[in-house]
């Protein structure tokens, strides 16, 4: 049994415990009120469950002994049978024997099939009163022990450890406090006192992280059977391949994600993947294949959804935007293929002609990327046309604590996500142009487009002109968004840190230009910038000068 | 609200005629004495330094950090237009107040010149009808009566939690 197999078993296995006591309790009850239909709902629900899990945990005993239980519970729900009678005992008992076999899920010999019970619980469901009362009588010895099970682990609110991953935060803030006040005061004793604290602190900030993280597979076990279904509805013929499913991540992040995740993998299917008459025409696999993987990397997950079915026009995608009215085609015209990809994920855009149950009804790409964003993640898109089309999610493993590039704009210190980062260049003036009062660098083959931040934070109306730009070299940090990129003129790099970002509070949760502030070691106030929004409210401005 | 009030009532004494007594803080705004109730003032503080926070409106002075937690600094003269006429500079920030308040759901702090005091009012001494208040109720819901102190002076009561819900603040705060 590899680790994998052994945490899935031990996750069954308290589950399991959990829902045996659950059912105990729900049969007595029942047993006082018979007519009880939220009761026998719950112990349908919670047998049905059971049977499943330990379905594919392989436990055939427990698998078979739920099931049948569940047709008994399932009989009383519809009326069929009462719980009374003779009827209770056997259940009872039965229900005893599931307890024994989740109490020793570790001892094979004991994880055998109980005939005399599955076969009486048959006779409950079609009524041989008789033959029950025969099995009473020769029941074997009890299976309940009478010591009690506690379960090893417990549960624990998502809540309290929200709580105690923003009490860590507030130990990482203090910690920083010692460690700048340490370097001040230079008392050695003070410096070994920090340095052993600040180990500990990492370790608890680490220990937190990781009770909130789930491997991806928890979501991606579901996936084989929505593809099948959506497949079978497209008629098309769907191989799907995971990669990394016991990369790990934020619960939180996972929960957010499970949504979109489905609506990209129906996009592909629905749009990205022909039938399978039009795949052989062009000489591909009748087979469609669908690849999801996720893998891990310096505090980031990467999720990425690849097809290979008929991929994107970027041509298309411009006409399209051009008809809609959202760009003019002298603006088409200068985009790159990968821009034009961008526009998908400006509001309103459907690619999609045809409407079906699962995609095309105008939710389109634009929710997934604000969805996505609002996480601080951000998603891109890869494609050829004829070859297949690529999303890849890049996530924060953890939403609260953030790996950052700090800098300074005018006597602030702000703050921007490594997720949202580029690279970081440093330019003298000759290579920044004014183009039609759009501030550009010119830079190997490629053209960026430039905010100067100092003017787009503080002043009133944003115009950039050469006259504010006093420096001979700049530093610029380059970000990515709708597969464009922007350089953010900054006045003066700092350094990268782990921050614990705060949510803004009223009254300056409205202002989006933020997605929360820190606190420095140095106790000054940091902002962490919201690139998402940034870039659209620069967009905005800019689109409102210019004549379309 | 009971507790309070016995509380209040212990301090104070009984009042004559056994009302109810209130207990606010006082502090002066422009050119007038304003008070809030005590329970939702968390703490009187030095300013501590602002940062600034880019694309607010002026009023807000922007965030500082009070015991570790981030809120966010208003200034309240320049919100209800009050700043006399012959200040043209701010008076500097380090030598003034901030009253630190607890909104239920958040923290918020406003800044003062001079040093708050507090003032136990009884219901009698409270004006709750008067036609200024009326008037100015139309205008703007926060005021919610005129106290008189034993020295005889008048005091603006303010529902603090409607002077911070009103909605202009969050959207003049929006970019």
């Amino acid at each position: 049994m590899n680790d994998r197999e052994k945490e899935y078993r031990a996750i069954f296995l308290a589950e399991a415990q959990q829902s045996y006591d659950q059912i105990s309790t729900d049969i007595v009850k029942l047993e006082r009120d018979p007519g009880n239909e939220q009761v026998v709902a719950e112990i349908f629900r919670l047998l049905h469950n059971m049977k499943a899990n330990a379905g594919t945990m392989e436990l055939e005993a427990i698998a078979e002994l739920a099931h049948r239980l569940e047709n008994v519970f399932s009989a009383i729900r519809n009326g069929d049978i009462t719980f009374e009678g003779s009827k209770v005992n056997l259940i009872f008992k039965a229900v005893d024997y599931l307890g024994y076999l989740i109490n020793n899920i570790a001892k094979p010999r004991v994880q055998q099939h109980n005939n005399e019970l599955l076969d009486g619980l048959n006779e409950v469901i079609s009524g041989g009163e008789d033959r029950i009362e025969g099995l009473q009588s020769e029941g074997g010895a009890s299976v309940v022990s009478n010591k009690l099970h506690l379960s090893d682990s417990v549960s624990i609110s998502l809540k309290k450890l929200d709580d105690l991953l923003n009490l860590v935060g507030e130990l990482i803030i203090s910690r920083d406090h010692l460690i700048s006040f340490a370097e001040i005061i230079e008392n050695q004793q003070i410096k070994v006192i920090t340095q052993s604290l600040s180990r500990v602190a990492d370790s608890i900030q680490e220990t937190v992280m990781t009770a909130r993280l789930v491997t991806v597979s928890s979501l991606f076990n579901k996936f084989p059977r929505i593809i099948r279904d959506i497949a079978a509805k497209e008629k098309k013929v769907v191989n799907l391949v995971v990669e990394g499913a016991d990369t790990t991540i934020d619960r939180n992040v996972l929960k957010v994600i499970s949504d979109i995740m489905i609506h990209l993998i129906r996009n592909a299917i629905t749009h990205g993947i022909e039938a399978p008459q039009d795949r052989k025409k062009q000489k591909k696999k009748e087979e469609g294949s669908l690849k999801i993987s996720a893998s891990s990397d310096k505090g980031l997950v990467f999720i990425s959804i690849s097809d290979d079915g008929r991929g994107l026009n970027p041509k298309a995608i411009k006409s399209r935007a051009v008809e809609k009215k959202m760009i003019t085609s002298a603006k088409a015209r200068s985009l790159t293929d990968n821009e034009a990809l961008g526009l998908l994920f400006v509001p309103g855009f459907s690619m999609a002609d045809k409407v079906t149950e699962f995609a095309g009804r105008g939710v389109g790409l634009d929710i997934v990327k604000s969805v996505i964003d609002s996480i601080g993640g951000d998603l891109k898109i890869e494609s050829e046309v004829g070859k297949g089309t690529n999303f890849i999610m890049s996530l924060p493993i953890s939403m609260a604590v953030k790996a950052a590039l700090l800098f300074k704009v005018g006597e602030n210190n702000f703050a921007l996500p490594l997720l949202n980062i580029h690279s970081v260049v440093t330019v003298s003036r000759r290579s920044i142009h004014t183009i039609a009062g759009v501030l550009t660098l010119e830079r190997k083959d490629e053209t960026i487009e430039l905010i100067y931040m100092n003017d787009f934070l503080f002043k009133e109306e944003y115009q950039t002109s050469f006259i504010n730009l006093k420096r001979e070299i700049m530093d610029i940090v380059i970000v990515w968004y709708n597969n464009k990129k922007y350089g953010l003129i900054v006045d003066q790099l700092l350094r990268q840190q782990e921050i614990m970002i705060k949510p803004l509070q009223k009254p300056l949760d409205n202002n989006h230009l933020f997605s929360g502030i820190t606190l420095l070691g140095s106790g000054e106030v940091c902002y962490v910038l919201d690139v998402a929004n940034a870039t659209k409210i620069y967009e905005q401005k800019e689109s409102s000068l210019q004549i379309y | 609200m009971e507790d309070k009030d016995s509380i209040a009532l212990v301090q104070e004494g009984k009042s004559k005629k056994n009302e109810v007594l209130y207990q606010f803080v006082t502090f002066k705004l422009g050119t007038e004495d304003y008070a809030v109730s005590i329970e939702h003032v968390k703490e009187v503080t030095i300013t501590p330094k602002i940062s600034k926070m880019p694309k607010t409106p002026p009023f807000i002075k922007g965030v500082a950090s009070v015991r570790g937690d981030l809120i966010a600094i208003v200034d309240l003269e320049e919100r209800f237009d009050l700043k006399p006429a012959l200040k043209i500079k701010d008076a500097p920030i380090a030598d003034s107040f901030t009253i630190v308040i607890d909104a239920d759901t958040y923290t918020i702090g406003f800044i003062v010149t001079e040093m708050p005091n507090t003032l136990v009012l009884s219901e009698s001494q409270i004006n709750r009808s008067a036609d200024v208040i009326e008037k100015a109720r139309l205008k703007n819901k926060f005021i919610s009566g005129l106290g008189k102190t034993n020295d005889g002076d008048l005091v603006i009561l303010l529902d603090i939690l409607k002077v911070l819900s009103a909605k202009e603040i969050s959207q003049i705060s929006s970019v």
